[in-house]
């Protein structure tokens, strides 16, 4: 989220990155917009300062930036890391009206005991799914669902049916949550490591 | 038949991969056009064991029947977009004949990216984590209608409104008490890189620049002939955001 308004203001691109940002950056009219793909990663990552809130600065968040040679491709710089955060990825896709979504690097997932995902956040005693006006100033605690990881190397799964039990009730959580189809994971960094679904 | 545009976003903060996701899904697209950003956002694309990271190029590059185009919301370092180009050239990949630029996309200065070090530099431990590629000065200068466009390297007054801008950009750095001859970009010194990124221009003046929003609408407006005339018959055309959201 680095829309320059709606992302946490001012850690954001001086530029609108929402789907809207489409008509005036290229000239389209809104009425010619069709499917918005929306790409997350299974996790989280962040290169630079900014609000993070399900940031990992432990060795589970090492072990994420190792396996998934988290640094910059600009920078060079490590990127910091963490579970998903839902409340997030569901406030980027009501702002671009995302139609299905596309889970990338699932293979860094594998060989953790456990994988978490953020579902809401605690301020002042209080659970909610709104990210905060001032993420960087707001005391947030994150309330986490975990679920049980795996061991299973994927990149040589080539069908959904194929892949662990464990990894499919994750990518199902987030179908529920989000409201919207999971279509393709990507297991791997070259193109055949791509399940359609 | 009119044609629609699908979207691709990143939905976090960048880096979800989605030079690979263009990659993949290239094929079943006419056009991959690029909307907003600059050299701040980089895409690996990986295939056949070759590695390729890109700026400001689209990914849709690697498809020889693919349009690409850099669209007006774009900023453009001809630096950058240099060393791009060599390296898809180096690899065999000729980029001349599906790129299309658009006139009104927005240089990125060499003292945009001095004036980026200066900001952050002057933000102390405020600083928003900028990539320092002169995305945020570039972008200032659009809204302040003082940028300079692709479009203006076509045009005589080129050389004049850069020494303008320029002299106003070393004023400012000046008020934050930076020389910019004490300020290194791309490892060497400001005036080095300077000449370096002036003659990089004549290498963008060999690309194809257009009024990209009149081939986009076009292409869109009459898809079906458009494409079953130009193309393969694809009915839609892809715009994807390279960048970070």
């Amino acid at each position: 989220m680095l829309d320059v308004d709606f992302g946490a203001y001012p850690f954001v691109t001086s530029s609108n990155t929402i789907s809207a940002g489409v008509c005036s950056g290229l000239g389209i009219p809104p009425g010619k917009v069709g499917r918005v793909l929306g790409i997350f990663k299974a996790y989280c990552t962040r290169v630079g300062s900014g609000p993070f809130p399900t940031e990992l600065c432990d060795k589970t968040g090492e072990k994420l930036r190792e396996k998934g040679h988290e640094f910059g491709a600009t920078t060079g710089r490590p990127r910091r890391c963490g579970w998903l955060d839902l409340p997030a990825l569901k406030y980027a896709i009501m702002l671009n009206g995302v139609s299905e979504l596309k889970m990338m690097k699932t293979d860094v997932l594998s060989g953790f005991h456990e994988v978490k995902v953020g579902t809401g956040y605690k301020i002042n005693n209080e659970i909610t799914e709104i990210v905060p006006f001032d993420s960087e100033k707001t005391k947030t605690e994150v309330v986490y669902k975990t679920f049980e990881g795996w061991d299973d190397k994927l990149e040589q799964i080539q069908k959904y049916d194929d892949l662990p039990h464990q990894l499919k009730d994750y990518i199902r959580f987030i179908e529920t949550e989000t409201g919207i189809p999971i279509r393709l994971v990507s297991v791997g960094p070259d193109r055949k490591e791509t399940i359609f679904r | 038949m009119e044609a629609k545009t699908d979207v691709l976003l990143g939905l976090q903060w960048g880096d979800e991969g989605k030079g690979k996701i263009v990659d993949v899904l290239t094929p079943a697209y006419d056009i991959v056009a690029r909307f907003q950003g600059g050299p701040n956002a980089g895409h690996t694309i990986e295939f056949e064991n070759k590695k390729f990271v890109l700026h400001t190029i689209p990914s849709g590059i690697f498809n020889p029947k693919t349009v690409n185009v850099i669209g007006n919301g774009v900023l453009i370092d001809p630096f950058v977009f240099d060393k791009e180009l060599n390296s898809l050239e180096t690899s065999g990949i000729n980029i001349h004949e599906n790129l299309l630029i658009s006139r009104k996309a927005h240089l990125i200065l060499p003292t945009h990216r001095l004036l980026d070090a200066v900001y952050e530099k002057a933000k102390g431990r405020d600083k928003i984590g900028s990539t320092l590629k002169g995305i945020g000065p570039a972008y200032t200068d659009k809204t302040a209608r003082k940028g300079l466009r692709i479009g203006d390297l076509e045009l005589p007054y080129f050389v004049q409104r850069y020494q303008k801008i320029r002299h106003q950009h070393l004023k400012l750095a000046s008020l934050y008490h930076t020389d910019y001859k004490g300020v290194e970009i791309e490892k060497m010194s400001f005036e080095k890189y300077e000449n370096l990124w002036l003659e990089k221009l004549a290498v963008l003046q060999q690309f194809k620049k257009t009024d990209s929003e009149y081939f986009l609408n076009r292409a869109l407006n009459n898809g079906k002939k458009f494409w079953l005339k130009e193309h393969r018959g694809q009915c839609w055309t892809w715009i994807s955001a390279h960048i970070l959201l």
